[in-house]
C-alpha cells in the first residue's frame, strides 16, 4: 500500500515552549490511525499543521507524495477536515454550505453529492435548515458529510464527537467506520475517548508532550502494559485474604467489604484462585479485566510525566 | 487564482446577505438614514447661486457607500467565518486569500453600487440634485474611492488578525475617520493645519477636493487624481502585504488557527 501522508521530524515551537517535537509518522491508504494524548500533547497542533493553519518550525509533510509546503492547493483538494470545534456558515442552509464547499472543491453534480450523503449520515432532512439551528448531532453528521464532500483521500478528525451525549458519540463512530469500508477513505482521528478509538483505529500513535511515545495496533498496545484486574468477591476472612495476598506479593486493594482487586499477570491468575481456595477463602464471584487503552494511555501519559519531572 | 474559485465566494457572500438582516442594516438602512440626514444638512447649507457646499455634501454622502461597502466586505466578511467558527474550514479547502479578498472586493463593489443608488435615488428626490450631471469622471471617483476602501478592509483585517478578535469593532470604526479626514464634506482648508497635513495623506480628500473643484469649474483636477492614484497604488499595495506578513505572524504563532469563534 502506498503512503498518503508522510510526516518527517515535524517540530513547532511557541517561544520556549515545545508543542510538537520532532514527530515523524506516515499514514498508508485505508487506514485510520489514532492520534491520542492528554491535553497539550501536541494533536491539535499537529493536525493544524496537516491542515496549514500552523507554519512548521521545521519538518516535511508530503501527502501523495506532494511536497504540502509547496502544492498546498493540489493537496487541499484531496483531503478534507472534520472536528467539533470548526464548523460551516451557520447564517446559510446546509444544502447552499455544500454547493460553496462542492464549487470550492470542483466537485461535479452538486445536487446529487449533497443528498447522497446527507442520507448517508442519515440527516437528509437537514438540507434546507440553516446550520445554526441544527443540533449537536445533526450539526455533527452534517460537518461529516462536509468532510466528505470531494470524495477525499485522507480525512483528518479532531475530536468530531467531542460535544456529543455518548449514544450520539456511539452511532458517530459507527458511521466514521462504515465511512471508511464504503468510502475507502484513510483517517487520522484525534480523540480522548480511548473505547472510541479501540473500537475504529487500527493503529494507535500516543502522542505526549509533543512526542510519539508509542505506536502500535491498539491490541498491540494493550499487550505491552499486560497483565489483567482480578475482582473477587468472598465470604468473611478478610485477614486470610489480605495475609496471603501479602505473603504472594501480589499488589492489591480492597475497594469494598468482602471485594478484592488484585493486578497481576495471566498465568498468576489460576494460582491466585487456587491458592485463595486452598487457604479456604470461599469465592463467590470473579472478574477478570484486561487492559484497555485507557490503561495504556494512564500508564504513558504517567511515565511520561514522570520522566517529565525528573 | 481560479475564477470558478472567486465567483464562489460571490456565491458565498450572496447566500449569506440572503440570511443575515444584520449586513441589510448595515449597507442599506444605515446608507438610508444618513442621505435623509445630510440631504436637509445639504439644503440648508446650499443657499445662494454658484454655492456648490450643499451639493459636495450630497455627492460625499452617495460616493461614501463605496468607501463603506469596500472595506465592509473585506473586513466584516471574514468576520462572519470567524463568528460562525467557519473561517478554517473555508481556508482549508483550496481556496487562497487572494481569492477571497477578490471575490468579497467584487462583492464590495456591488453592494456599493446598489447601497450609492439607492442614496442617488433618494438625493434625487429630496433635493433634484442628480449626480448623473458630474458625468464620466464620476467613474473615476469611483474606482478611487473603492480601491482606496479595500485598503482599509485589508488594514482592518491585519490589525484583527494581529489583535485579535478584541479589536473587532474597529471593522465599523476606523473607515468613520475619512469623513472628517479624508475630505468627505467639506474642503481640506478648512481643518486646522496639522489635521490637513493628516488629510493629504488620505487619498478620497484628492477626490472629494477634485469633485468640490469640478463642481465650481466643470473640469477635472488631474494633479488631484494624479496623486489619488499614487496613494492609492502604494496603500493597496501596502495594506496587502500588510495582511501577508500578519497572516504568516499568525501562522507561526498560532493566532490563525485560533480565528475561528
Amino acid at each position: 500500500m502506498d503512503s498518503i501522508l508522510e510526516v518527517q521530524h515535524l517540530t513547532k515551537h511557541f517561544g520556549q515552549f515545545k508543542a510538537v517535537d520532532d514527530v515523524s509518522f506516515s499514514i498508508k491508504e485505508g487506514e485510520i490511525v489514532g492520534l491520542l494524548g492528554p491535553n497539550g500533547a501536541g494533536k491539535t497542533t499537529t493536525i493544524y499543521m496537516l491542515l496549514g493553519l500552523v507554519t512548521p518550525t521545521s519538518g516535511m509533510i508530503t501527502y501523495f507524495g506532494k511536497d504540502f509546503s509547496k502544492h498546498r492547493g493540489l493537496c487541499l483538494g484531496q483531503m478534507n477536515f472534520a472536528s467539533a470545534y470548526s464548523e460551516i456558515q451557520g447564517r446559510m442552509t446546509v444544502a447552499q454550505n455544500f454547493h460553496i464547499y462542492s464549487r470550492l472543491y470542483n466537485v461535479p453534480d452538486i445536487k446529487e453529492r449533497t443528498l447522497e450523503l446527507l442520507d448517508l449520515l442519515e440527516v437528509p432532512e437537514t438540507k434546507d435548515k440553516l446550520f445554526w439551528t441544527l443540533s449537536s448531532g445533526q450539526k455533527t453528521r452534517v460537518i461529516l458529510a462536509k468532510a466528505l464532500i470531494n470524495k477525499p483521500r485522507i480525512i483528518l478528525m479532531d475530536e468530531p464527537t467531542a460535544s456529543l451525549d455518548p449514544e450520539i458519540a456511539a452511532k458517530v463512530v459507527e458511521i466514521v467506520r462504515e465511512l471508511q469500508k464504503k468510502e475507502r477513505v484513510t483517517i487520522l482521528y484525534t480523540s480522548h475517548n480511548m473505547r472510541e478509538v479501540e473500537k475504529i483505529c487500527d493503529r494507535v500513535m500516543f502522542l505526549s508532550h509533543g512526542k510519539i511515545l508509542a505506536e502500535d495496533t491498539p491490541l498491540g498496545l494493550t499487550k505491552r502494559v499486560g497483565g489483567a484486574t482480578l475482582t473477587l468477591t468472598f465470604a468473611g476472612k478478610y485477614l486470610t485474604v489480605a495475609k496471603y495476598l501479602k505473603e504472594k506479593d501480589f499488589v492489591h486493594t480492597f475497594p469494598r467489604k468482602n471485594v478484592v482487586e488484585v493486578r497481576l499477570s495471566d498465568e498468576q491468575i489460576p494460582k491466585a484462585l487456587f491458592g485463595l481456595s486452598n487457604e479456604g477463602v470461599w469465592i463467590t464471584d470473579v472478574d477478570v479485566s484486561k487492559p484497555d487503552l485507557e490503561d495504556v494511555f494512564l500508564s504513558i501519559a504517567k511515565g511520561a510525566y514522570e520522566h517529565a519531572t525528573h | 487564482m481560479s475564477t470558478r474559485r472567486i465567483k464562489t465566494i460571490l456565491l458565498h457572500t450572496w447566500y449569506h446577505f440572503l440570511h443575515s438582516m444584520e449586513t441589510w442594516v448595515d449597507v442599506f438602512w444605515s446608507s438610508a438614514v444618513n442621505v435623509l440626514v445630510f440631504v436637509f444638512i445639504a439644503q440648508s447649507l446650499q443657499s445662494g447661486a454658484g454655492n456648490t457646499s450643499g451639493i459636495s455634501v450630497m455627492v460625499g454622502i452617495i460616493l461614501w457607500n463605496f468607501i463603506w461597502c469596500g472595506q465592509y466586505s473585506i473586513a466584516v466578511g471574514a468576520l462572519w467565518e470567524i463568528w460562525s467558527r467557519s473561517f478554517n474550514t473555508l481556508f482549508i479547502t483550496p481556496l487562497t486569500l487572494e481569492e477571497f479578498l477578490v471575490g468579497q472586493m467584487i462583492s464590495g463593489i456591488m453592494k456599493g453600487v446598489v447601497a450609492a443608488g439607492i442614496a442617488a435615488i433618494f438625493v434625487f428626490f429630496l433635493s433634484h440634485y442628480s449626480i448623473l450631471t458630474i458625468g464620466w469622471p464620476l467613474l473615476l471617483y469611483i474606482f478611487e474611492l473603492i480601491v482606496f476602501s479595500w485598503s482599509i478592509g485589508m488594514f482592518v483585517l491585519s490589525l484583527i488578525f494581529r489583535l485579535g478578535m478584541n479589536v473587532q469593532s474597529l471593522s465599523w470604526v476606523i473607515v468613520y475617520l475619512v469623513q472628517p479626514f479624508g475630505g468627505m464634506f467639506f474642503s481640506v482648508s478648512l481643518l486646522p493645519v496639522w489635521v490637513q497635513k493628516i488629510s493629504w495623506m488620505i487619498p478620497s480628500t484628492y477626490v472629494f477636493e477634485s469633485i468640490r473643484y469640478q463642481l465650481t469649474t466643470g473640469t477635472v483636477n488631474v494633479p488631484f487624481m494624479i496623486q489619488a492614484t499614487a496613494l492609492n497604488v502604494g496603500y493597496l499595495i501596502g495594506g496587502y502585504v500588510i495582511l501577508r506578513i500578519t497572516i504568516a505572524w499568525a501562522k507561526r504563532s498560532g493566532a490563525y488557527a485560533k480565528m475561528n469563534g
